[in-house]
C-alpha cells in the first residue's frame, strides 16, 4: 500500500511531478554522455595499441604514449630477436607528420608505419582498398571520420605529407584518433620517406609472443636483454597511453565533473521537489503517526515516490543517451554505451534518488503525532 | 461500577507545557475512568485541558505524573516505539476535521491502518468494503475524500478508525465540523460502537446535542475535574446484560484486552442517510 500511496502522492500534483522527471532526466542524460565521452575517449586514446596485433611492445625509454615517442635503432629489433619465446618482431613508425590538403590547408596526422610481413600495426577495419595496396609506393589509408578534415573524398585523391606526394589507397571506419590528429596508415618503407626515421630504426618494436608464452613474463625477459629500452605488454602500454591522455590532458576530470555536476544537479531538483511534497502533506503523515504507522513506513512511502521518479527519468534518459550514442557513431568523438554502462548509470540513478529523498525522510523524523489535534 | 481491566484509566494525571516562565499547566491531576460499553463525554471550556487528556488517552504521550492505563496496560515508561504499537493495536482516533488521507480512495483509507498492522491486501480490502456496506458508503468504495460530503467523509473516517477493531474509539470535536442531521449520525454510530460492540468510546465536545447521547459527562476546567454526571442515561437491565456478554465474547476472542470480532453486529449500522 505505500507503493500505492507513493504513486497516488505523485500523480496527485503532476506539474511538481513533471518537474522531477524532467530533472532526472537532464541529470541522467548529462552523466550518460559524460561517461558514455570517457568510455569512448578510453577506447579511442589506446585503440592503436590495442588493435596492433602484438603482445609486447618495445619503446624509448620514458614514453608516455602511443602517439609520442622516441625513436629506436636496429640494434634494438636484432637483439629482441633472440629472446626465448619471441615468434617474430615488426618495425613500426608512429610519428607525428605534416599534411597538405589538395586545397593547400595543413593538418597534423600521425603516420603508421606498419609492417607488411607480420601484418602487426596495419589499418583495421577497412571499408575501402585493402593492407595490400598499401605496399605500393606513396600509397595510404585514412578513416572516413576524417576525410573531410584531410580533404579527401575517394580513392586516387592525390595530397602531400611533409613535401612528399601521397595517394589515397583506401579508407578505414571508426579508426578514432584521441589527439586531433587523424591516424594514417602506410606501409613501414613508406613511413621511412615520410619521416627522420632511419632505416631499419623504428618508433617500436613490436613482438609477438610464440604461442603458449605469457606476454608478461616475455615482457620481463625482453627487459633483461633491451636495458636501454622500456618494454611494455600491450595491456600495460594501453592502460599507459590511456592514463596518459585521460588523466595528464584533465579530459579524465572534466568528464568527471560534468557527470558529477549533473548529478548533483538532479540530487538537488529530487530533494526539493520531494521535499516541498512531503512538506504539503505533513498532516496526513502525522495522520498515519497518530493511527500508530512507524517512521520506517512513511520512509518507505517517500523513499518509493523518489524511486518511482527515479526509475521513470531513468528509462526515459537511457532512451534519448542512447540515440545520442548511436547517432556518435559517425562523429569523430565516440560516445560508448554499453549495455553495463546503461545498467550502472540507472542503479546510480536510484542511490541518488534515494540519497534525495534523506531530506524529506528527515523531516518526517520530526512529525508529532498529537498535531493532529487541534 | 465495578472497574474492569478493560477499562481505560487516568490516575492524578498531571501535564506541563513548556518550562519556567513559560510553563502552562494543562492537566493538574486528572483522573477518570473509561469503562467499555459506556460513552464518555469530555466537555470544558477551551483551554481547559480537553485535547491534552485525549492525547494521554490515546498513548500519543505519557503524562509528566500520575499514571494512564489502556486496557490493563500503563502507558508509562514505554518507548515511542512501543506507544506507536499500543495506538495501532488499541486506539481508534476520529478527528474533528477528519484527517482521511486524500490520495486514497474510500475503501483504501480504511484499509491503510490494517496495512501498517500487516495484514494482507486481499484481506483488507475485504474488511474495508463490509465496513463501507455496514456505514451505508458502500457505492462510494471508490471515491476519494474530496468526492464526499461532511458526514460522509466522518462515517468513513469512524470505519477506519474501527477497521482494525480497537477496543478504545476516541474522539476529538467528531461533530462539530457536521450539520446537526449528520452530527446525530456520527453520534449515534459512535454510541452503537460503545453500547452494541462493548469499546469504550471517549468524545471530547463542546456540542449540547451529544449530551442525551452519553452515559457520563465529565467537566474539566483549567486542568480539574470540576463535575462528573451520570449515567445520563440509565442502561435497562436486559442491554446491561447483552454487554456483559459481549465484554465476555471480547475477552474470549483476543486475551491481550484487544477485542476480537466475534461481537460484531451483523446488520448497517446506518439505513437512511448519504
Ligand atoms: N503544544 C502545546 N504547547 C504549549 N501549550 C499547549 C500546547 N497544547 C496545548 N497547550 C496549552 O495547554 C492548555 C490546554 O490545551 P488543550 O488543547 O488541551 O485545551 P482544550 O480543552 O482542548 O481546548 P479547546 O476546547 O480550545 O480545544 C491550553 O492552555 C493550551 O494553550
Ligand atoms: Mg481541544
Amino acid at each position: 500500500m505505500t507503493t500505492l500511496m507513493a504513486w497516488r502522492n505523485l500523480r496527485q500534483d503532476p506539474i511538481r511531478f513533471a518537474a522531477t522527471v524532467i530533472g532526472i532526466v537532464f541529470a541522467v542524460v548529462l552523466i550518460s554522455l559524460q561517461t558514455g565521452m570517457l568510455l569512448g575517449f578510453m577506447k579511442t586514446s589506446a585503440g592503436l595499441v590495442e588493435n596492433a596485433g602484438a603482445d609486447v611492445w618495445i619503446m624509448a625509454r620514458g614514453t608516455s604514449n602511443v602517439d609520442q615517442s622516441g625513436l629506436l635503432n636496429e640494434s634494438a629489433y636484432y637483439r629482441a630477436l633472440t629472446v626465448d619465446g619471441v615468434e617474430s618482431v615488426a618495425r613500426v613508425v608512429i610519428q607525428f607528420s605534416g599534411w597538405k590538403r589538395p586545397d593547400g590547408g595543413m593538418e597534423s596526422v600521425i603516420l603508421v608505419g606498419f609492417d607488411p610481413r607480420t601484418g602487426m600495426a596495419a589499418p583495421w577495419n577497412i571499408v575501402e582498398g585493402s593492407r595490400d595496396a598499401l605496399l605500393a609506393p606513396n600509397a595510404v589509408m585514412v578513416d572516413r571520420l576524417y576525410a573531410d578534415k584531410l580533404g579527401v573524398s575517394k580513392l586516387g585523391d592525390r595530397v602531400e605529407i611533409v613535401e612528399r606526394m601521397a595517394v589515397i589507397a583506401g579508407f578505414t571506419s571508426g579508426v578514432r584518433t584521441f589527439t586531433q590528429s587523424p591516424y594514417v596508415f602506410t606501409s613501414y618503407n613508406n613511413a621511412l620517406r615520410y619521416t627522420n626515421v632511419e632505416h631499419g630504426g623504428a618508433s617500436y618494436m613490436l613482438v609477438k609472443a610464440k604461442p603458449g608464452v605469457e606476454p608478461a613474463a616475455l615482457a620481463e625477459r625482453l627487459g633483461a636483454v633491451l636495458t636501454k629500452e622500456e618494454v611494455l605488454t600491450t595491456s600495460d602500454f594501453a592502460s599507459r597511453t590511456r592514463q596518459y591522455w585521460i588523466l595528464t590532458t584533465g579530459a579524465g576530470s572534466a568528464l568527471i565533473m560534468g557527470a558529477a555536476l549533473g548529478g548533483l544537479v538532479g540530487v538537488i531538483i529530487v530533494a526539493q521537489t520531494l521535499y516541498s511534497a512531503t512538506v504539503e502533506r505533513l498532516a496526513e503523515y502525522a495522520t498515519l503517526t497518530a493511527i500508530g504507522a512507524g517512521t520506517g513506513y512513511l520512509n518507505r512511502i517517500v523513499l518509493t515516490q523518489s524511486l518511482i521518479a527515479g526509475g521513470i527519468g531513468f528509462t526515459v534518459a537511457a532512451v534519448i543517451a542512447s540515440v545520442l550514442a548511436a547517432s556518435s557513431a559517425s562523429s569523430p568523438a565516440a560516445v560508448l554505451l554499453p549495455p553495463l554502462a546503461i545498467a550502472t548509470i540507472g542503479i546510480l540513478t536510484l542511490a541518488l534518488c534515494a540519497i534525495a529523498s534523506l531530506l524529506a525522510i528527515r523531516k518526517l523524523y520530526t512529525i508529532d503525532p498529537t498535531s493532529v489535534f487541534r | 461500577m465495578i472497574q474492569t481491566p478493560e477499562s481505560l484509566i487516568v490516575e492524578d494525571a498531571v501535564l506541563t507545557y513548556g518550562k519556567g516562565e513559560f510553563a502552562t499547566p494543562a492537566l493538574r491531576g486528572v483522573s477518570l475512568t473509561a469503562k467499555p460499553g459506556e460513552v464518555l463525554l469530555i466537555r470544558g471550556p477551551s483551554g481547559s485541558g480537553k485535547t491534552t487528556l485525549l492525547q494521554l488517552m490515546g498513548a500519543m504521550k505519557e503524562p509528566d505524573k500520575g499514571k494512564v492505563s489502556i486496557c490493563g496496560t500503563p502507558t508509562t515508561g514505554l518507548s515511542q516505539k512501543r506507544l506507536r504499537a499500543m495506538r495501532l493495536n488499541r486506539i481508534g482516533f476520529v478527528f474533528q476535521f477528519f484527517n482521511l488521507l486524500s490520495s486514497l480512495r474510500a475503501w483504501e483509507n480504511i484499509a491503510a491502518p490494517l496495512d501498517i498492522i500487516g495484514m494482507d491486501r486481499g484481506a483488507a480490502e475485504k474488511r474495508a468494503k463490509a465496513l463501507l456496506a455496514e456505514f451505508g458508503l458502500a457505492d462510494r468504495a471508490d471515491h476519494f475524500p474530496k468526492q464526499l460530503s461532511g458526514g460522509q467523509r466522518q462515517r468513513l473516517a469512524v470505519a477506519r478508525a474501527i477497521a482494525h477493531d480497537p477496543p478504545v474509539i476516541l474522539a476529538d470535536e467528531p461533530t462539530a465540523a457536521l450539520d446537526t442531521e449528520n452530527g446525530q449520525a456520527v453520534a449515534q454510530i459512535l454510541r452503537d460502537l460503545a453500547v452494541k460492540e462493548g469499546r469504550i468510546v471517549v468524545l471530547v465536545s463542546h456540542d449540547h446535542r451529544l449530551e442525551p447521547m452519553v452515559d457520563r459527562e465529565i467537566t474539566i476546567e483549567d486542568g480539574r475535574v470540576v463535575e462528573e454526571r451520570g449515567p445520563a442515561r440509565p442502561k435497562s437491565n436486559a442491554l446491561r446484560s447483552t454487554l456483559s456478554a459481549l465484554i465476555e465474547a471480547r475477552r474470549a476472542a483476543s486475551g491481550d484486552g484487544r477485542g476480537g470480532s466475534g461481537a460484531r453486529q451483523e446488520g448497517p449500522r446506518i439505513s437512511s442517510l448519504s
